[in-house]
Parts: structure tokens; sequence; C-alpha cells
């Protein structure tokens, strides 16, 4: 099939990108955890306490919401404490690693001859299935369900991050059979989307059908290349996975050993070094932050500065998320400045043309900071600038907004999660909380639905 | 400046919630953020954020304003001057400065009214409210003046925008939620409540002598409504494209509105899609009212270069329609509702015997109707997914 060209959308301008493409072991922290406060409306159910010892693939959780689907250690070693937040929900089971990384040993059969039911009872059972994530609400995959279709997502346009392309290198055998075992599991096309700069010949199966976007972000956002292939609906359920999550799952059914390693990009403006490190899952983000010596305060952020989860080290948090392969850093040391609305040049980007530091530099140091205050949505035409999307961003907005869960379902929300919109929230000129809007919007979708 | 920046940090506290002056908030939050920008982290979500803001977004409309806003001091002062002397003829007759003066004379009264009256409002309504004071006051704030005839009584500026900000902003949930444009909205009430002082020949031109009193001095509109085309044989265009002509402050000149106009788009804070359309819906409509025209002295037969020049058409088109929260929301709507405009405006000014002005009335309109042709975009916007969805 034809590219498929995004047109409207944003590279957001940030330094702070990978440059050298050698990957370097990262320093091994003494703690790796996992977090059910990653997964979307979990209701944690804990299979273990503090003290017992694990190894990798025993289960730690499992959602009451679907008890088949288990989520296993990253590692073996301790528990080593049990965070909670906000209603004693949990936010961190943390280990502490012994080193072995010793396994919980598992039988495999060939992807080809096994069958999908089994399948998915060896997925569910290792932990592996937490990979696979829906629309609508962008939930786990349910263990029951049986998609439209599958989106392997083989191509990543968030700000600074680094091609799946580059993450599954040398990896064509884990890949190919991870991916033709994930086919079975649906009755519609498997897809896999690439960016047209990358090389995936090697990667094909039989049954898989590539299909290349190219263009700014959100070209490379499983959400768009859905909107594009699928949609989403209530009545119409799409997975979605990552690249390496699909090598990580060949690996395991071909060798019977679960990998626990992970290459991760660490990036942004406050990162002294950008670079690949290769860690291990569920790392404490010592090992990113080890070399940075930043005098100023900082914020790490699991993911990218879009749409990432804030990590820092040593918090209850800080710790590498189970779908990421991309860490952010960026400055919290923001700035009153005075008068600085009266003068045309801020040393920040815009969209707009209101500042005109864009047409001087090319790349800018961003920092926390909100650039302004909370105002009344005043729509000047900012979000439709960059969407790529056949929605309505103002109409879908302020329905979610006022909590119109009836027109925001209309309007398109059900094909959304954060990461979709998360570029409309950057670019709001009043500084509206669209990520938080859309879910609450969902979670009350989801309990009336 | 760091002395001001801690003497601000140390009264912080008292504004807060729970402070001793905490209904005062709004006002206090208005002042810091005007001094410094407000320095605020992003909590979660998109960890970065763009560079603009609704405080800038404002800012650049002002911006925009003041080419018009130089020129609206200019030519009342020459407007009051060429009237008391009948030997000025031409903008090179007078001394420039002294024009400005006059002009200033009438602008600053008139201006100085709006803020007040206009800035106690919306203090009061965010305390109450418990919001934010809005940027766009701002706007609204320099907009009004712009808008009004010189010799209006500053009790009528003051009773209009009160009206436009209560009854076409505030009423409707302030700021972001208002259905009208709130300066166009106090105008138009000032026009159906006095129409004496906002219409006809003599509210144009200001005399230095008396405030109630202006000068009796027809503006073209008016003329080419009393004598059709034939009018146009001493009317000079290039004095009404410059703007040398008696009308309301700030929309005479045409070069100062696309001046403001290319700031607007170049900015990204206007819409070119309505002013696009706004001017070729006007266009479309002359064409059509000319080729229908009786006989060659009707006003219908008045080519659109004229009515490009004449009235507010461009100040309207490029300050008013494109005011975001009152206009269409989406691409296409904006299309419709731009072409709308300036047919309307057309209509209103060849066809309607009681108004000689059109544009004003057809942005209230459309205003009004803004949100129908939305939603018949959103509608085919949500069958279109049905579709897919194959519901």
């Amino acid at each position: 099939m034809p590219v498929i060209q995004i047109k409207r959308g944003l590279d957001i301008p940030v330094q702070g990108s990978v440059s050298n493409f050698a990957v370097a072991d990262a320093w091994e922290a003494p703690h790796a955890a996992l977090l059910p406060v990653e997964v979307v409306g979990i209701k944690t159910k804990l299979l273990v306490k503090e003290g017992d010892a694990v190894q990798v693939g025993t289960p730690l959780f499992l959602d009451r919401r679907d008890e088949t689907v288990l989520f296993t250690s990253p590692s073996s070693g301790k528990i080593k404490a049990i965070h909670r937040g906000q209603r004693r929900m949990v936010l961190a089971v943390v280990i502490e690693r012994d080193g072995n990384d010793s396994q919980i040993e598992e039988n495999t059969k060939a992807p080809s001859k096994q069958d999908p039911a089994a399948l998915r009872d060896t997925l569910c059972r290792t932990g592996l299935w937490t990979a696979l994530r829906q629309r609508p609400f962008g939930r786990i995959a349910q263990s029951g369900d049986s998609p439209a279709a599958l989106f392997i997502t083989g191509t990543d346009s968030r700000p600074l991050a680094v091609s799946p392309h580059t993450l599954v290198a040398n990896r064509q055998d884990e890949f190919v059979a991870g991916a033709q075992a994930l086919a079975s599991l649906t009755e519609g096309p498997t897809w896999l989307c690439t960016n047209p700069n990358d090389d995936w010949s090697d990667f094909i199966a039989p049954g898989i059908q590539q299909q290349e976007f190219s263009g700014p972000h959100p070209s490379g956002l499983p959400g768009t290349h859905m909107h594009q292939l699928g949609p989403a609906g209530t009545k119409q359920i799409l997975w979605q996975i990552g690249a390496v999550d699909v090598a990580d799952i060949g690996e395991f059914l071909l060798s019977g050993k679960q990998t626990v390693r992970r290459t991760v990009a660490v990036t942004g403006p406050a990162a002294t070094k950008p670079r690949l490190l290769r860690t291990w899952n569920g790392m404490g983000m010592e090992f990113a932050t080890q070399e940075e010596q930043s005098v100023e305060a900082i914020r790490v952020v699991s993911g990218s500065l879009l749409d990432g989860r804030t990590a820092n080290t040593g918090t209850p948090e800080g710790f590498l998320g189970r779908w990421d392969s991309q860490i952010s850093i960026v400055s919290e040391q923001t700035r009153r400045e005075m008068l600085a609305w009266m003068f045309p040049f801020g040393g920040r980007h815009t969209l707009t043309n209101t500042l005109l530091d864009k047409f001087f530099r090319s790349k800018f140091k961003y920092d926390a900071d909100l650039n302004g205050s909370p105002r009344a949505i005043v729509p000047i035409g900012s979000w439709e600038e960059i969407n790529a999307l056949d929605i309505l961003p103002t109409q879908l907005i302020k329905s979610l907004a006022s909590g119109d869960i009836e027109t925001a379902e209309k309007l398109g929300a059900l094909e959304l999660v954060e990461e979709d919109v998360a570029l409309w929230e950057y670019a709001c000129p009043s500084k509206s909380p669209i990520t938080r809007w859309l879910r609450n919007t969902l979670s009350q979708i989801e309990k009336e639905g | 400046m760091k002395p001001l920046r801690k003497l601000l940090d140390r009264v912080a506290h008292h504004f807060e919630e729970g402070g001793k002056w905490d209904k005062a908030y709004p006002l206090w939050e208005a002042l810091d953020s005007f001094l410094y920008t407000p320095g605020a982290k992003t909590s979660a979500g998109p960890h970065v954020r763009d560079g603009n803001d609704i405080k800038r977004t404002m800012v650049t409309v002002v911006i925009a304003l003041i080419p018009c806003t130089l020129f609206a001091w200019f030519n009342t002062g020459f407007q009051e001057m060429k009237a008391l002397d009948p030997s000025i003829i031409g903008p090179s007759d007078v001394d420039w400065l002294s024009a400005i003066l006059g002009g200033l004379r009438i602008f600053l009264p008139l201006y100085i009214v709006t803020l007040a009256v206009g800035g106690a409002l919306e203090t009061i309504f965010a305390v109450i409210r418990k919001h934010e004071i809005n940027e766009g006051f701002l706007v609204t704030s320099l907009l009004f003046p712009l808008v009004l005839p010189p010799t209006l009584p500053l009790w009528q500026a003051g009773l209009g925008i009160a009206f436009g900000i209560v009854l076409g902003k505030e009423v409707f949930g302030g700021t972001g939620m208002n259905v009208l444009n709130p300066a166009l909205t106090g105008r138009i009430f000032l026009y159906f409540a006095y129409p004496a002082r906002m219409s006809g020949d003599s509210v144009w031109t200001s005399s230095p002598e008396s405030w109630a009193d202006g000068y009796s001095g027809a503006t073209p509109l008016a003329r080419f409504y009393s004598e059709g085309s034939a009018s146009l044989e001493d009317l000079s265009w290039w004095d009404s494209f410059w703007g040398f002509i008696p009308g309301s402050l700030g929309e005479t000149s045409v070069p100062a509105c696309l001046l403001g106009a290319a700031i607007l788009i170049f900015s990204k804070v206007g819409s070119w899609r309505i002013m696009l359309s706004c001017l070729l819906g006007m266009i479309a409509t002359t064409l059509l009212f000319n080729a229908l025209t009786p006989d060659p002295n009707h006003y219908l037969a008045i080519p659109w270069e004229w009515q490009l020049v004449t009235g507010g058409f461009a100040f309207g088109a490029i300050f008013m329609a494109t005011d975001p929260v009152s206009a269409s929301q989406t691409q296409l709507g904006m299309w419709i509702y731009g072409a709308l405009i300036g047919a309307l405006t057309i209509l209103v000014r060849v066809l309607n015997p009681a108004y000689p002005e059109g544009i004003m009335l057809a942005i209230i309109f459309m205003n009004v109707f803004a949100p129908v042709i939305d939603h018949y975009v959103v509608r085919a916007n949500i069958r279109r997914r049905e579709k897919r969805l194959g519901l």
C-alpha cells in the first residue's frame, strides 16, 4: 500500500536527541519494580507480600477486572516494599534485585503449531500478555476478547524517541516468531506500522501487512494508525503492541526464556549525554541518572516529554515503565521573568508566531514551565493546525471539559487515549488539562457503558 | 528588579486561599502575572508546553490594533479641523501633531471610561465567580472606543461597555462561553437605544466647543444611500481608502486595518479563513447587485471596491468577525460564517432602508448563527465516523 502521509502535526523542536546509536551497558541499579499505577483503571489484587522471594515470572499482582492476566516480576530477588498512594492505591511493587535473574521454567512449542487458546493461556500466565493494550479506553487487552485488528507499532514519532527499528535490530527471528504467534489471536488483519526511513523487509512474516506512515508527530502513534486503518469503537476493539514487545514474546516462544533486558534511549534537554543504554525491565531510574551531573533540579520522565510518566529517581514511581523504551530528562527550574509578555522574544518555541525565536534557531532547551496560566478556552485554531485525525478538536475538547460524555463519544473520544491528545494539550494557549479531561470522560463512559 | 519580586512573594500568601484578602485573588493574579511570568510548572501529561498563552495572544491582538488606534487619533482631529476651517481640504493642509492631539482629546476620555467601567465589571465578576481576570478584556476595551462615533457622550460609552460585558459575555458564563462579541454587543445596544447619537449626519465629526453637538458631515455610506452611485462623482476613493473620511474612530482607514490583518494572520492569532471569506462574500454579493441594478445611478450599482473602503467593513471583517470565541469554530464553518457576513453586510447596506451600515448587524447576526453552522459541520463529521464504524 502507498505510504500514508500525515500532513498536520508537529515535531517539537526540543534539544537532547540521541546522536550516537552505540548501545552501552547500563549501571545496575539495586532495585526494580512493577507499577500497578501504570495500568489504566486497575483494581489491584496483590499476590505477594513484603519479604517474599520472587523470580523472573513470579506473579506479583493481578487486575480484579480480568483475573487471568498475571503481572509478573521483571526481576529476581526479594520484595522490598509495596508503595501505596492516595486511597491505598498500589503504586509500585519494589523488588530488591539479587542479580541472578533466575526464571520460572516454562515450556513452549513452536509458534506455528501453537493453538491460539494455548498461546493465550501461556501469555497470560507469563505476564507477557500485558504488552497488549486495547482501544477504546487504553487498558490492557482483555484475555477473552478477539480484536478486529492488531497493530504492531514499528515507528515512534514522539519527541526525541528512537525508532523501534533500532531497538529491535538483530532480533529478526524473534520478531517474526512473535508477530506470527500474535497474528493468530485475531480474526482480522495484523498490521505492522512503520516509517519509510526504516527497512523492515527482514521482519515481515506471512499474514502480516505492512503500512508505512510518514510526516510529523503524531504519524508514529498507534492511535493515528488505528484512526487511518481501524477505527476503534465500542463494538470494534483494536489491540496494539510495540515492536520490542513482539520480539520479547517471540524470544520467549523460541527459547522458553523471558528476556529481562531492554534497550532504552536516555534523552531530553537536561540529559547531559543523550545515549542508548541496555538496561533491565522495570529498573530503578538510577541507571539513567547516575551520570547526570546536572546542577539544576531535574524531572525524570519514563516515556516521552509529551506523554511520559514522572519517575524521579528515588521516588516510589522512579522506575522504568512496562511499555517504555525512552527516558526523558527535563529541567524543573522555572523562572519568573519580568513583563515577558511585552517582548517578541522569550527563548521559547511556539506553534503560533507570537514569539519570533523560532525564526532564529531550530532547537530549544525546553523546561517544565507551563508558559502561562490556566484560562478559559479561547479556540484560536492551534489545535486544528496540528491535528492529524478526522476529529474536530475544539468541539471534542469542549465536550470533554463540560463532561458531555455522549457528545464526546460521538466526536471520537473512544478512538483516543492520553498520548493522542498530548500534542493538543502541548499547544493549548489556555493551558487546559486536556489529557486529564479525556481520561475522566473515558472512565465515565467505561463505568456507564 | 529583585526587590519587587521579593515584595510580591512576601505578600502573596495573603491572597491565597485562607489568606486575609483571598477574595481579591483574581486582582492579585492579574497584577502578579502582568509583572512576571507565572512560572507555573506542568504537573503531568505533556511535561513541556508551547510558549504561547492567552496573555500573549491577546497582547498580539492589541498590537494589531495599534495602527488603527494611531490613525483614529489623527483622523478624529483632522475631521474636526476640516469642519472648522473650509480651507482645509486634505491631510497635508493640517499640522499632524495638533490633529493627533485633537484626536486624543476625544479618544482618551472614551478609552478611560471604557477601561474603568469595563475593568470594574470584569473584576467584580471574576471575584464573584472565583476565576481569573481574562486578558481578553484588553482587546474588548480597545475595540470598543474604536467603533464609537467621536461625539458620543461619555456616560453612553460607559453604559454601552457595561451592557456589552454583562449581557454580551458574563451572563453566558464569561470569556470563552460568550455567544456574542462583547464590544459589538455594546455598540449595538447604543445603536438601538440612542440612534440619534449613533447614526445620522451630525455625529461623525466632533466639535471643540461642545461635547454634545458635532458638525454635520455625511459619511460616504450615508451619501450612497441618499444619492446612489451619483455620489461617487465628488468622492475620492483614495480618501476613503486611506481613511480621511468621517466615521467611527478607528474604522475609516483600510491600510491601518490591513496592517492589523497582516499581524493577526502572520502571528496565527486571527483566522485568515474568516477574513478572506468575508471579503469574497462581500465581492460576490456586490457583483450580483451590480448586475441587477435598475439604473446606473442606483445604490445597487456601487462597485465592490467602494463597499470595501467605506464604513466599517474592513475593521469589522478583520477585528470583529474573527473573535475566536463568538465566530464559527470549525474550519469549514469559518468559510460559511465569513461569506455570509460579507453577503449580509451588503444586503443590509443596500436593500435595507433603515440602516446605512451593515457590518455590525451582519456580524452579530452571524455570531448567533455560528453555533448552527458548527452544528451541521459537526454532524457531518459524526456521520462520517459512524459510517466507518459501520453503525
